[in-house]
């Protein structure tokens, strides 16, 4: 379990990270999502330490500079491209083996784990993005730890290496280990993360269920599409609910209650063609979650 | 402490820079002491003694030092402090580790480039085989080459810059020192100049400037470490 506590780092006047709490669980997979700028990587830095600022974070009781054997304690890949262009990919983790107290025969395991194995002995400068964000990977599964914070892990992967990736924490997480991923792609957050934990401008915005997050910040609405929508309209707002005509001749209503949009038409004699309750997506939900707080939106 | 070392000598032995490094100083310096020995007009010893002599030796130490400087600039230019920060953890290890195998390294170059210029002399034509003069600049190269590559690994932590850390490694000893000469202070206080004076002169005094200088920016090195974001 990893606990974050008073989280704070400030550059002069400007407060990055402000008061920072929460606490992820081990067992499932725990996204870290933010705008750009929102803190997320300087949240991470602080939480090892690697940045000076207030606050404390434990793993399983105990800080980074506290733990005994930090490597087999949590995984951590925070720069997949931070890796010397000359050196080979099985010299950079024989290297972190060494420093770590770690057998060397770790090292080739964690390479054919990421499915690099094969290019083990290739400089790292000539690896594409994927293949820097597996070595990455490799790097933080070598002390086989208990738990991983992954800063953007999926960037640069191809649609096969994002599925493997989302195999390979769910799989991780449900060996009971606490695995703690910041991205930016939402779509796959949505089905690898259990649960999230959401800051904006610094400052916690949600820490809960990835279900809760969603149902928390969305409406519901049902997509109607009635032979006359005019009407339905009309009758709809008589009855107390809000109906928004879109151009294609559909209604948007704020409510799940089907029955009563149906009743409502078959009484009129309204036909209707289609009647769905929409699901809002964890991007709708973060978007109306973040609103307020995101430092960089353009327009389209 | 050992396995920070240890971190620390797979870093650089899995460099294919750190080796051609590590070879050009010797070839360097067999090319200057070669010269020499080919003057057969001059004693033996002094041929020896004039293979050491100014910039040659800053040059031919020269490898080394930017192996010391690399060991931390590489550091912030392809951002791995992270990794060696995360692995080793404390200044005092990440400095200690880096000092450690940097002076390893520069102590077998000074033995090297000795090494090489008795070679030098014997195929020149004459061996130089005085054991005293032979053992004294075993010392003073090493110390020189250790002492170098220290304050090239200070610089480079303190500057997180190799561009600007070998620049005033190469400036400092080359034009600095050489416009020093035409002030009236101690040549004992020129760090470079002075230090290789040991491996001619047997004054165990002249490194201290080198040493001190040293000293400073690796305390400095330890401060960065502590204060800055890794």
């Amino acid at each position: 379990m990893i606990v974050a506590r008073g989280l704070t780092k400030r550059y002069g006047s400007v407060t990055a990270v402000d008061d920072l709490s929460f606490t992820v669980r081990p067992g499932v997979v725990t996204g870290f999502l933010g705008p750009n700028g929102a803190g997320k990587s300087t949240t991470m830095r602080l939480m090892l330490g690697l940045d000076h600022g207030a606050g404390r974070t434990e793993f399983d009781g105990r800080s980074f500079g506290e733990l005994a054997h930090p490597a087999r304690t949590v995984g951590v890949m925070l720069d997949a491209r931070a890796v010397h262009p000359g050196r080979t990919a099985r010299a950079h983790l024989r290297m972190i083996a060494a420093g770590s107290g770690l057998p060397a025969d770790r090292v080739d395991q964690a390479l054919e784990r990421v499915g690099l194995l094969d290019v083990a002995d290739r400089r790292a400068g000539g690896f594409s993005m994927g293949m820097s964000q597996r070595l990455g990977l490799a790097g933080a599964l070598l002390g086989n730890p208990q738990a991983l914070m992954l800063d953007e892990p999926a960037n640069g992967l191809d649609p096969e290496g994002v599925r493997w990736l989302r195999d390979l924490l769910k799989t991780l997480a449900a060996e009971g280990r606490t695995v703690f991923v910041s991205s930016h792609l939402l779509n796959e957050m949505a089905v690898l993360a259990d649960a999230l934990v959401v800051i904006g401008q610094g400052r916690l915005v949600a820490a809960e269920t990835t279900g809760s997050f969603v149902a928390r910040n969305s409406r519901p609405e049902v997509l109607v599409r009635p032979a006359d929508p005019g009407l339905l309209a009309e009758l709809l707002g008589r009855a107390g609910f809000q109906a928004a005509g879109q151009p294609d001749g559909t209604l948007l209503v704020a409510t799940n209650d089907t029955d009563a949009i149906a009743t409502i038409a078959m009484r009129a004699g309204i036909v209707l063609r289609e009647l769905t309750v929409r699901h809002n997506s964890l991007e709708d939900a973060f978007f109306a979650a973040t609103a307020g707080v995101a430092h960089y939106r353009g327009k389209a | 402490m050992l396995d920070a070392v240890r971190y620390e000598f797979v870093r650089l032995r899995s460099l294919r820079s750190t080796w051609v490094l590590f070879a050009t100083g010797p070839v360097i310096q067999f090319l200057f002491s070669f010269i020499w020995a080919t003057h057969h007009d001059m004693p033996v010893q002094t041929r020896f003694d004039n293979a050491f002599l100014g910039l040659f030796l800053v040059l031919a130490v020269l490898p080394t030092v930017a192996v010391g400087v690399s060991s931390f600039g590489h550091e912030y230019r392809f951002r791995t402090i992270v990794t060696t920060t995360l692995t080793l953890r404390t200044p005092a290890r990440i400095l200690g580790a880096k000092a450690i195998t940097v002076a390893l390294f520069a102590a077998v170059t000074g033995i090297a480039l000795v090494a090489v210029t008795l070679l030098a002399e014997a195929v020149g034509g004459e061996p130089f085989t005085d054991g005293a003069a032979i053992g004294q600049a075993f010392a003073g190269a090493i110390v020189f080459a250790v002492l170098s590559s220290l304050l090239g690994l200070g610089v480079a932590a303190v500057s997180r810059n190799a561009t600007v850390a070998l620049v005033a490694m190469i400036g400092f000893p080359t034009i600095i020192e050489t416009l020093l000469l035409f002030t009236k202070l101690d040549p004992a206080l020129f760090p470079f100049a002075s230090a290789a004076r040991l491996i001619t002169s047997g004054r165990w005094t002249s490194p201290l400037a080198l040493l001190v200088l040293a000293a400073v920016f690796l305390a400095g090195s330890w401060v960065t470490l502590r204060r800055r974001d890794a």
